[in-house]
């Protein structure tokens, strides 16, 4: 008998360590925002942030803030951040995960921000993850890249670098990653990835390629959802991932694409995804079902990669190397950022590159380049890489050689000051959207609009100068 | 049930949820931590006859040790699981996964080693129920069920303590060749849901409707056994077939409920026949041993259905299925005679 109760104590301690282990703390990881899947929103207005905690229906975060991110290429000084504490508003708890509403206060200045998430026994930063923007502008443009250097080398960092100090310049409101970012799937080439991405000015939001899977741990850990909306003002960007298994668009993400999918003129719509649906090297499961839902929905645009080489698809699944101006949705496949290029067409030659897609309005307006400089633009090529360069000849210059054929409207080069320059100075061309102090050194960010096959030379200026003609 | 739902977890919780880990998760065979993660697997399949041979020179404080040891290593490696992904290259939580499914397999085998206590009907199904419940938990997180394998691990250390002796009576009679088909077939079909909805864990529903189906599967076999009539056997058996036609040859029905619940019908079904042994009545008598031995097709069947979801496209493996189903009812069919035979000789030879 009392042997029994011995037992049956044992048994109690026991189940009872068991249930406090597995429930005690409440602590919880970020899903989103985060790098890959960031917010973009204007002060005022309400974003969810989804927390997987450790125990169900409990979300265990008591606090959340926005902290102004390091400006680019600076983490490492000490620069004065903004500390901005978030309004929670509501909260969805579904098993572990719990979508809390939390509102970015009224006055909060625009820019990059990183969210942090607190708990009693846990703090969470997701870096660069909230993007605080009072207006969305009419006409703005996207980057778009996929298939990246192979980052186990030091010569593919540099490279990546290289790729992102051009984007910089170019200065979308997004970048797109659309697959094939870590060749090999070894956490390194992740960690290296993501330290590069970071130093990208504009929000990154990422979708997988089938390289991904050689890592796909180390892809869930840095990037979250494989699939996921992000709305940048009235733009949605939908990102799907066609990696799965073999080349494959999954019944479950068909079917989460038609629920997520605006219907046809409700707004305006970017599918980013790895494979083509279409013919060579394609997706192959719903693959006529997503083109045709796509050209259902009025979606203009889908992005690929993949191919290492450009190619451009009507709805049918036509190749089109004749025109851009062809009715339906476009299915453009990016050439490769990095890797080994493929030569997919007798007449389209292949380089490493880009694509910049501009909108107007509401509607896509351009999403290639012109090779020849015809002025006008070829059906689908995406814009070479290594054709901007910046570089700084004395303290408060830049010059910027342009060697596109398109002009880069709003161009961003950063300025450091000389050591005679004042708290308040212009530019000679464009104007100066940002003065990053970082103890006695100061540097200027300047828009500016850099026209085609040019050279531009631009000085910092004491204000007063500026302003005369 | 505790006993059977001991004898069952390896099969239907620990292998299934280990895989899963690993494809769904992510895992990484550049780094050791990636192929601890399948010692478990391997420890199994080359043990196994070993253990069944001598285990019962195993002593009782080893094997409680073993238990003990798996369900602290499988609480260790669960939390940090729980907030991050499968894979992270940790030891700590490769080596506690790894120590949770040798114990899982050994709390199978000394389960199957155990006497069962009094045969009840609902003893399989309410096992299979309970296994169900812990797969619904994958909702909130895909890896809960392998918190649950490592209490159960635990609760059976409790269950050598409190004397449960090991019983030699066990025998594996490996006369189970399409029932062993079936039940790997099964396993590749139900699965492919999984592989769909990949890192969403709305698959933890579709699987536990699965084994919930698979009660009532377990549930009507036994029934069965009791029903002698041969056209309500042969309408069963066609009606299963038309299920499996119309479930399986669109790939749509892949994320239908309807289809899980039928795979994890005929996937209890298979279970019950694989473990089933008729006795000089009506109805079936457990053989636990076998019943642990499911742990073979399923863990081929979730593994092969992983690697197929690399080529959802072909999905003409399927017509395979129907093979290992006609195959699996003219096998019954046949026993069921010749028992009957040796039942009732004057049956056979009425003079």
């Amino acid at each position: 008998m009392t042997q029994r109760w011995i037992r049956a104590l044992t048994a109690l301690l026991v189940g009872g360590g068991i249930v406090a282990w597995l429930l005690l703390p409440v602590r919880f990881a970020v899903e989103r925002p985060r790098l890959g899947i960031p917010a973009v929103v204007a002060p005022g207005e309400t974003f969810s942030i989804v927390v997987r905690g450790s125990v169900p229906f409990w979300s265990g975060v008591e606090k959340a803030e926005i902290v102004s991110s390091a400006p680019i290429d600076t983490q490492n000084a000490r620069a004065p951040r903004q500390r901005h504490v978030l309004v929670l508003t509501g909260l969805r708890l579904t098993g572990v995960h719990a979508d809390i509403k939390a509102v970015v206060p009224a006055g909060v200045p625009d820019g990059p921000y990183d969210l942090v998430v607190s708990g009693r026994q846990r703090i969470v930063v997701r870096p660069r993850s909230l993007f605080v923007q009072k207006s969305f502008p009419d006409r703005f443009s996207l980057a778009q890249m996929a298939d990246l250097p192979e980052l186990t080398t030091d010569d593919g960092v540099r490279r990546l670098n290289a790729i992102v100090d051009e984007i910089n310049v170019v200065n979308p409101e997004a970048v797109l990653l659309t697959g094939d970012l870590a060749y090999g799937g070894a956490w390194h080439s992740y960690d290296r990835l993501v330290r590069a991405l970071l130093r990208l000015r504009a929000p990154v939001i990422a979708a997988p390629g089938n390289h991904e899977y050689e890592g796909w741990a180390g892809y869930l850990s840095y990037f979250g959802s494989p699939y996921h909306a992000v709305d940048l003002g009235k733009l949605r960007i939908l990102s799907l991932n066609s990696g799965h298994g073999r080349d494959q668009l999954t019944q479950s993400q068909f079917r989460w694409l038609r629920d997520n999918l605006p219907p046809a003129g409700s707004g305006l719509t970017v599918i980013q995804i790895h494979h083509p649906p279409f013919p060579e090297r394609s997706f192959r499961v719903n693959d006529l079902a997503f083109a045709a839902l796509a050209s259902e929905r009025g979606v203009p645009l889908v992005l690929h990669g993949h191919w290492h080489a450009d190619g451009v698809f009507d709805g049918q699944g036509r190749r089109r190397e004749d025109t851009t101006a062809f009715p339906g949705t476009h299915f453009a496949v990016t050439t490769a950022a990095g890797r080994a290029l493929r030569r997919m067409s007798e007449t389209l030659t292949s380089y490493h590159g880009y694509r910049i897609v501009r909108i107007e309005a509401g509607q896509v307006v351009s999403y290639t380049y012109d090779v020849d400089g015809d002025g006008v633009r070829d059906a689908a090529a995406s814009v070479p890489l290594g054709m901007i360069h910046v570089e700084a000849p004395e303290p408060g210059t830049v010059r910027v050689k342009n060697k596109l054929n398109e002009a880069l409207p709003n161009a961003r080069v950063r300025i450091a000051a000389g050591a005679d320059a004042g708290p308040v100075m212009s530019a000679s061309r464009g104007t100066v959207a940002e003065v990053i102090e970082l103890g006695e050194t100061r540097f200027f960010e300047v828009v500016v609009d850099i026209p085609a096959r040019s050279e531009v030379v631009i000085s910092l200026l004491p204000a007063q100068l500026a302003e005369q003609p | 049930m505790t006993h059977l739902l001991a004898v069952l977890q390896f099969a239907l919780i620990y292998c299934p949820a280990a895989v899963i880990g690993l494809t769904v998760f992510g895992s990484d065979f550049k780094e050791v931590t990636g192929y601890l993660y399948l010692v478990p697997f391997a420890v199994g399949l080359l043990l196994w006859p070993a253990l069944a041979r001598s285990g019962h020179r195993v002593p009782r404080w080893a094997w409680m040790l073993l238990m003990l040891a798996g369900g602290a290593g499988g609480l260790a490696a669960y939390r940090p699981m729980h907030l991050g992904y499968w894979d992270e290259h940790s030891v700590t939580q490769a080596a506690g996964v790894a120590i949770l499914g040798l114990a899982s397999f050994g709390a199978s085998v000394r389960a199957a080693f155990s006497p069962s206590g009094k045969k009840r009907l609902w003893h399989l199904p309410g096992a299979l129920g309970i296994v169900a419940c812990v797969w619904m938990s994958s909702l909130w997180y895909g890896m809960f069920p392998l918190a649950a394998v490592a209490v159960i691990v635990i609760g059976e250390g409790f269950a050598i303590w409190a004397g449960a002796p090991w019983t030699q009576q066990a025998r594996f009679t490996g006369r189970r060749g399409f029932a062993f088909f079936l039940l790997f077939m099964a396993a590749v079909e139900l699965f492919a849901v999984v592989w769909d909805y990949n890192v969403n864990p709305g698959w933890g529903r579709h699987v536990a409707v699965a084994w919930f189906a698979a009660a009532v599967g377990a549930l009507g076999y036994e029934g069965l056994t009791v029903l002698r009539g041969r056209t309500a056997r042969l309408a069963i058996g066609v009606a299963c077939a038309a299920g499996v036609i119309a479930a399986c040859l669109h790939p749509e029905l892949v994320l239908g409920l309807e289809h899980t619940a039928l795979m994890g019908a005929i996937l209890g079904w298979a279970v019950t026949a694989y473990g089933c042994r008729r006795g000089t009545g009506h109805g079936c008598r457990h053989h636990a041993y076998d019943l642990a031995a499911v742990a073979l097709p399923i863990t081929l069947g979730v593994a092969v259905s992983s690697g197929l979801a690399q080529q959802l496209a072909f999905s003409s493996y399927r017509a395979v299925f129907l093979l290992a189903l006609a195959g699996f009812a003219v096998d019954r069919w046949r026993r069921v005679r010749t028992h009957a035979r040796a039942a009732e000789p004057w049956r056979a030879h009425p003079r």
